[in-house]
Parts: C-alpha cells; sequence; structure tokens
C-alpha cells in the first residue's frame, strides 16, 4: 500500500539533525503556541504517474509553511533558514531510506511569503515540494 | 535536410498555436475554479483566462492558494493546473 505523505515527510525532517537543530515544532498541524518557529507539512495533491495504470507511482505535491518566531529582529533570518533547511533536507529525500517508501526523486522551491493573518504579520517562507515514490 | 533551429519559436508566433493555447488556459481556468473552496463564489469569480495566463485578481487570493495559520491552503491554482491533466513546474515568482 501506498505511504501516507504528510507522516513520510514528517518522519524525514525529524529525522533531519539540521532542521531539529533548528525547531522540533515539525508537524501537520498549527502548534497552539505560535511564539517560537515551526514548520507545517500539508499534502495539496497525490496523482499517479501517467502511464501507469497500477497505483503505484505517485507524484505528492506537498506545501511546507516555514514559520519565523514572534521575535521581529530575528523572525526573518529564522524563517529563511528553516526554509532553506527543509528544502535541502527534501531533496535530500531521494538518497535516503525511509520506512514503507521509496523516494525516486524530489524537487522544491521556496519563497516568502509572510502570513498576514498573525498581527504583526509573521515571517514565513513556502516550500513547495513535488516528489515521485511508490510504497517500498 | 537541415534543421531549422527557430521551428519553436515560429510555431509558437503561429495563430493556430495560439488560439490552441488559449482554449487550453480557459480549459485549465475552469478547472481552477472547480478546485477553489466553495463558500462565497467570489473567489472562482475572479479567476480569468487571458491570452495564455490565469488571472486571480481576488484580493486574498494568496489566503486561498497559500494558507495561513487560520486557513488551510487550497491551492486551487496549483492543483487546478494538475487537474487540467498538466504537469505543474513551480517557477516561484512571487
Amino acid at each position: 500500500m501506498l505511504p501516507d505523505t504528510e507522516v513520510l515527510v514528517v518522519a524525514h525532517l525529524r529525522a533531519t539533525d539540521a532542521v531539529m537543530a533548528l525547531t522540533q515544532r515539525v508537524g501537520t498541524k498549527t502548534p497552539v503556541s505560535l511564539d517560537g518557529q515551526f514548520a507545517k507539512v500539508t499534502l495539496l495533491d497525490e496523482g499517479m504517474h501517467r502511464g501507469s495504470r497500477a497505483l503505484h507511482v505517485v507524484h505528492p505535491l506537498v506545501q511546507i509553511d516555514c514559520y519565523g518566531s514572534s521575535n521581529r529582529d530575528s523572525a526573518h533570518a529564522e524563517a529563511s533558514l528553516l526554509a532553506r533547511t527543509i528544502r535541502e533536507a527534501i531533496v535530500a529525500m531521494a538518497a535516503a531510506s525511509h520506512s514503507g517508501a521509496v523516494v525516486t526523486a524530489a524537487r522544491a522551491t521556496q519563497r516568502r511569503l509572510p502570513d498576514s493573518e498573525l498581527d504583526p504579520p509573521r515571517e514565513r517562507y513556502i516550500v513547495t515540494c513535488e516528489l515521485t515514490l511508490h510504497a517500498a | 535536410m537541415p534543421r531549422n533551429p527557430n521551428l519553436e519559436a515560429e510555431l509558437a508566433a503561429s495563430p493556430e498555436y495560439q488560439a490552441g493555447m488559449q482554449q487550453i488556459t480557459r480549459i485549465v481556468a475552469a478547472t481552477v475554479q472547480d478546485q477553489a473552496p466553495n463558500v462565497t463564489g467570489y473567489y472562482e469569480g475572479h479567476i480569468a483566462a487571458e491570452g495564455t495566463q490565469i488571472v486571480a485578481s481576488d484580493f486574498a487570493w494568496h489566503l486561498v492558494e497559500f494558507g495561513s495559520v487560520n486557513n488551510p491552503p487550497y491551492a486551487p491554482l496549483r492543483r487546478g493546473v494538475i487537474a487540467a491533466g498538466l504537469r505543474f513546474v513551480d517557477e516561484s515568482r512571487i
């Protein structure tokens, strides 16, 4: 059976020391406290590989919101560093081993988009990930 | 027979090619509207195909597309491209 992509990505990020050195708050929900930096993983789409009749290879599209802390002096740098670190970790997924899944390709882009729903607006980078994977 | 290095550019400039691309753009715009959250209809009403571009003129389009602490990312633009059968490539131009 195909793995749960959000679980796969969160597990990989939590197993990446460089990410954990910045924040341990990596998950699929917005944390209760918004003071510190955090990353939120959301699966947007998960289409089948073109030409594949069997449900084997899929192309998940994943968004990772990388928030800086509420410290206005350091928030931009924190969000940027978190996004760049996570982007590097995502691209490394193709070379890493995973529980129940084989990632054959991983691509990630990032853009700065502060979250204007918070007052004051919070620094945020969005990492958009395109993965290709199948069950192990 | 020598190859024409300008073939792709010449084809892209032809009226038939432009008409085909504009037709595809209208189809993709319709799938973007299908992927939008069906709450007020405001967002869907502000999606338009203009030439070979899809324009989202809702002032809060970025909240619908990318979400916030209070909203999930519905991503109608990105998911609409995929739903229309195209390959989505993120160029990060915002």
